[in-house]
C-alpha cells in the first residue's frame, strides 16, 4: 500500500519538478532580456538621452585627442624606424663589402685575365710577384684557376720529374718543380683572373722594367694579358678559425 | 511538494548564472512563452488538486504551449497582428481562473482536514 502511494507520488513529482526548473530557466532569461531592454536606448526617456549623448560626446573628445597623440607617437616611431633601417642598409652593404674582401661571396665585374701556356717556365714565386702586382694596381679580387686568392691561400711549389724530348728526337728527364695553389698542382694554362680598373691592371703589369717584362725577358714565360668587361671570380671555401677570436666588445686597442 | 519548489529554485539559480540573453526583439515572444509555461504549470497543480494529474500531459503541454505561444506571437508580429496581446490575454483568464481554482481546492482540503479533525474529536469525548 506504501510502495503504491510512493509510486504515484514519483509519478507527478517528477514531471512537475522538471517543468518548474524549466521554468525557472525560461523566467529568468526574461528577466535579463526584460533588464537589457530597459536599458536599450530606445526606452530611454529625452532627458536621459540627452545625459547620454552629452556623455559620449565628451569621451569621442578625450578620444580623439588620445588618437591625435597616439598618430604623433607613431609618426615618431616611424621616424626612428626609418634612421634605423639606413643604419641597417649600411651595415648590410659593410658586410657585403667585407665579404667580397674576406672571398665569403663570388664576385663579378671589369678586369684583366693573364693566360700562362704550359710551355713556359713559371715559378711558384712568379706566380706571387704577379698577384702582388695586380694587388697593386688595384686589383679587388683575384682568383688562380678558379681558386679565389684570400689571406688563407697558400702558393708553394713541389720537385717533379719532367719528361721530354730534345732536339734529336731523344727522351730526356729532367727535374722540375710545378707550383701548388693551397697544396694542389696548378695545372695549365694558368689563368689569373683580377677585378679592378682593366687599363690600371694591365698598366701595373706592362709598364716598362714591369713584371711581365722582367719575365719575358729573364724567364721566357710569356703570359697574355686581356681586358675583360665581365669576370666572374668565385667564393673561396669557407676558413674556419681556431684561434683567433674577435673581442666581444670590438675595442681594437684591448691587445696593447 | 519540496522538490518541484527545489527544481524552480535550481532553474532559477542556473538561469541567472548562465545568463541566457535573448535580442531584445524577441523579447514580446519571450514573454508570452513564460505565461504559456506559468498556464501549463498551474494547470499541472490545479490538476494534482484535483487527483486527474498526467505527468506526460504535463510536460508536452509546458512545451508545446510555449512554442506554439512564441511562435503565434511571432506570426503575429509577420502579417501585422498584435497575436501576442491575444495570448497574453487568454493566458492571463487562464492563469487566474487556474489560481482561483487551486484556491477553491485549497480551502476546500483544509475545510475537510479541519472536519475529520473535529469528528475524531467528537469520538473521544463521547
Amino acid at each position: 500500500m506504501r510502495t503504491n502511494r510512493n509510486t504515484k507520488s514519483i509519478l507527478w513529482i517528477a514531471p512537475l519538478t522538471v517543468v518548474f526548473f524549466c521554468f525557472g530557466l525560461l523566467l529568468m532569461a526574461q528577466f535579463n532580456t526584460a533588464q537589457a531592454k530597459r536599458q536599450a536606448l530606445e526606452n530611454e526617456s529625452s532627458a536621459n538621452l540627452a545625459m547620454i549623448i552629452k556623455g559620449v560626446t565628451s569621451n569621442k573628445e578625450e578620444l580623439t585627442a588620445q588618437l591625435a597623440a597616439l598618430k604623433d607617437e607613431l609618426k615618431e616611431s616611424e621616424a626612428l624606424i626609418a634612421s634605423g633601417k639606413s643604419l641597417n642598409n649600411a651595415v648590410v652593404n659593410r658586410i657585403l663589402t667585407l665579404s667580397a674582401v674576406t672571398g665569403d661571396r663570388q664576385v663579378t665585374g671589369p678586369g684583366i685575365t693573364v693566360t700562362i701556356t704550359g710551355e713556359s717556365n713559371l715559378m711558384y714565386y712568379d706566380l706571387i710577384d704577379l698577384i702582388n702586382e695586380l694587388f697593386a694596381s688595384g686589383a679587388e679580387a683575384i682568383a688562380i684557376n678558379e681558386t679565389r686568392f684570400t689571406t688563407h691561400t697558400s702558393i708553394t711549389e713541389k720537385a717533379v720529374r719532367k719528361t721530354a724530348y730534345d732536339g734529336a728526337g731523344n727522351l730526356i728527364s729532367e727535374a722540375g718543380y710545378v707550383p701548388l695553389i693551397n697544396g694542389k698542382e696548378v695545372l695549365y694554362p694558368i689563368v689569373i683572373k683580377a677585378i679592378g680598373s682593366p687599363a690600371t691592371l694591365e698598366t701595373g703589369l706592362t709598364y716598362p722594367g714591369g713584371i711581365i717584362e722582367s719575365l719575358n725577358s729573364l724567364y721566357m714565360v710569356y703570359p697574355v694579358i686581356k681586358q675583360m668587361d665581365n669576370l666572374l671570380i668565385p667564393a673561396a671555401p669557407e676558413y674556419i678559425y681556431k684561434y683567433a677570436q674577435a673581442p666581444a666588445t670590438g675595442n681594437a686597442d684591448s691587445g696593447n | 511538494m519540496w522538490l518541484p519548489l527545489l527544481g524552480l529554485i535550481v532553474g532559477l539559480l542556473l538561469g541567472s548564472i548562465f545568463t541566457f540573453n535573448i535580442p531584445i526583439e524577441y523579447a514580446n515572444y519571450l514573454a508570452v512563452a513564460v505565461l504559456a509555461g506559468l498556464d501549463s504549470l498551474l494547470g499541472g497543480w490545479n490538476a494534482i488538486f484535483k487527483r486527474d494529474f498526467d505527468g506526460m500531459t504535463l510536460i508536452t503541454g509546458f512545451f508545446v504551449n510555449t512554442l506554439l505561444a512564441a511562435g503565434l506571437a511571432a506570426l503575429g508580429d509577420m502579417i501585422g497582428i498584435d497575436l501576442y496581446l491575444a495570448a497574453v490575454v487568454a493566458f492571463g483568464i487562464r492563469i487566474f481562473h487556474n489560481i482561483s481554482s487551486i484556491r477553491h481546492e485549497l480551502i476546500a482540503l483544509n475545510r475537510k482536514r479541519k472536519g475529520k479533525r473535529q469528528s475524531h474529536g467528537g469520538i473521544d469525548q463521547s
